[in-house]
């Protein structure tokens, strides 16, 4: 019978706990690239020319349709031979989350865009309106509001996602419990301490982003 | 009404494969106003979006004020004569109301008023707010300035809806049904604005099953079927003694429906 032993979490909570840096690291860094980019992307796949929109749609058809632990493994070990560079572990975890929340979260603006509708481009065209502050002035505020609550999900989403970094040695969270584990042999313990710190910072994003939701959500007609 | 204000001839619309516009030839005299009337897919939407250049004709030809706008190349297919920026300035001319209002719904009542004016027609805010103040009274809704459209009734939104596109001072008006999308008890607010509109002399292209509009307001009535324009008249004559079958037809449906 496996007992369970207070001390491993007494002895070891600060060393795992230690991870939880390097975790938000992970998490806010594949956010920022993936807002950024995923913004200009999305744009871009509702304005610019068909081909640079056919050529956007094969990268989001790319990271949607591969696992992300497949995406982090390549950047780490596939693409630096591409490049002829290294990477480190960090930033290739970093790189392959954040394209991949890119690609998702482009497709939140572009349906953000066009959910919007015909009727408002049509009001804002036929009073005279350019494209450009047809966009700028009517779709994008409305829009804006629309893309909120998913890309707040995307958010907590790419929290849970950070722990795969664990498998390319990145020292977050569970990998500082994988290496406990591997002194101590108390799985439950360690398991457990690992998912409760988990639990704690998701609870935390998702609370933060119910608030932000609160804050801004669509206006109806 | 002694100068064509908006001219079409022989104007052709497609979506796609469907052929929406069968050759329409209308002309909009200065300050007249034209009820458009036709059964329910009979292009009357398509004709005032084709107006306004929302929609790009196929075939045909169109003028504004004497110049043409829409020309036919040696093809025989249309080629719209602007570049965008004219464009942009043609439809500030044109207005058209939706039958949906099609209000901006993230801005203010007098948001929605002061937007294009200060965008395309360069105006100063105080300037564009004074006249949009104006036009709220014009239509009854001064105090709703402040309000955000959604919590305005239908006939308030389609009131917004006529004062923000009068807000450019435009020569002719497109209105798309819009009273159909209302509640019966406000169609009559509506309709009364309507027909401030018109004592303006603003040239009024009026797609319509209001037929008490039709008669006491419009200059003319123009019945259209299946994409092509079958008969017009004055109302009077229109509405007593219509030449065509069709007409007849359209015509008794929709006095008996209004009756009963
Ligand atoms: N965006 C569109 N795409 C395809 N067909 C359309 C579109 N808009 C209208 N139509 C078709 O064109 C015809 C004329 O439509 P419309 O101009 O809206 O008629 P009305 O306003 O008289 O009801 C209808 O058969 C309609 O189904
Ligand atoms: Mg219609």
């Amino acid at each position: 019978m496996y007992e369970w032993n207070w001390q491993t979490i007494a002895e070891y909570l600060p060393f795992v706990a230690r991870g939880i840096p390097m975790t938000l690291l992970v998490s806010f860094g594949a956010i920022a690239i993936g807002v950024i980019l995923g913004v200009v992307i999305g744009l871009l796949r509702t304005m610019a020319w068909p081909a640079v929109q056919r050529a956007l749609l094969w990268f989001v058809e790319l990271f949607r349709n591969t696992p992300v632990l497949v995406q982090i493994v390549y950047f780490y070990y596939a693409v630096p031979l591409l490049l002829q560079t290294k990477i480190g572990p960090l930033q290739a975890g970093i790189v392959a989350i954040g394209l991949n929340t890119a690609a998702y979260i482009s497709e939140i603006v572009r349906g953000g865009i066009v959910g919007v509708g015909r009727s408002q481009v049509d009001a804002a065209r036929s009073l005279g309106l350019s494209k450009l502050d047809t966009m700028r002035k009517v779709i994008l505020p409305q829009a804006a509001r629309r893309m909120v609550a998913p890309t707040a999900n995307m958010f907590v989403v790419v929290m849970k996602e950070s722990a795969l970094v664990s498998y390319i040695g990145v020292a977050e969270i569970l990998h500082r419990g994988d290496v406990v584990q591997v002194q101590t042999f108390r799985p439950l313990e360690v398991y457990t301490m690992v998912a409760v710190l988990f639990l704690l910072l998701i609870t935390g994003m998702t609370r933060l982003m119910a608030m932000v939701e609160r804050r801004w959500t669509p206006v109806a007609e | 009404m002694d100068k064509p204000v908006l001219d079409l001839a022989g104007v052709h619309a497609h979506y796609g494969e469907f052929h929406a516009l069968r050759g329409v030839d209308l002309t909009l005299w200065r300050g007249e106003v034209i009820a458009l009337i036709g059964p329910s897919g009979s292009g009357k939407s398509t004709l005032l979006r084709t107006a306004n250049l929302l929609v790009t004709p196929t075939h045909g030809r169109i003028s504004f004020e004497g110049r043409e706008i829409v020309r036919e190349n040696g093809a025989g297919r249309s080629e719209v004569l602007l570049r965008d920026h004219q464009l942009n300035e043609y439809r500030t001319r044109v207005g058209i109301v939706f039958q949906h209002f099609n209000l901006f719904p993230h801005l203010s009542v007098m948001e929605n008023l002061v937007l294009a004016p200060t965008l395309v027609l360069g105006l100063d805010r105080d300037t564009a707010t004074a006249r949009a103040m104006e036009l709220l009274k014009t239509v009854g809704l001064a105090e709703k300035a402040d309000a955000m459209p959604g919590d305005l009734s239908g006939g308030q939104k389609q009131r917004v809806a006529i004062a923000r596109s009068l807000a450019m001072e435009p020569e002719v008006m497109l209105l798309d049904e819009i009273t159909s999308a209302l509640d019966p008890e406000t169609v009559g607010e509506v309709i009364r604005t309507m027909k401030l509109i018109a004592e303006r002399h603003v040239a009024m292209l009026v797609a319509t099953h209001e037929m008490d509009f039709a008669r006491e307001v419009a200059d003319r009535i123009v019945f259209m079927d299946e994409g092509r324009i079958v008969e017009s008249g004055p109302p009077a004559q229109m509405l007593a003694e219509p030449q065509e079958p069709r007409t007849r037809l359209f015509l008794d449906r929709i006095l008996r429906r209004a009756t009963t």
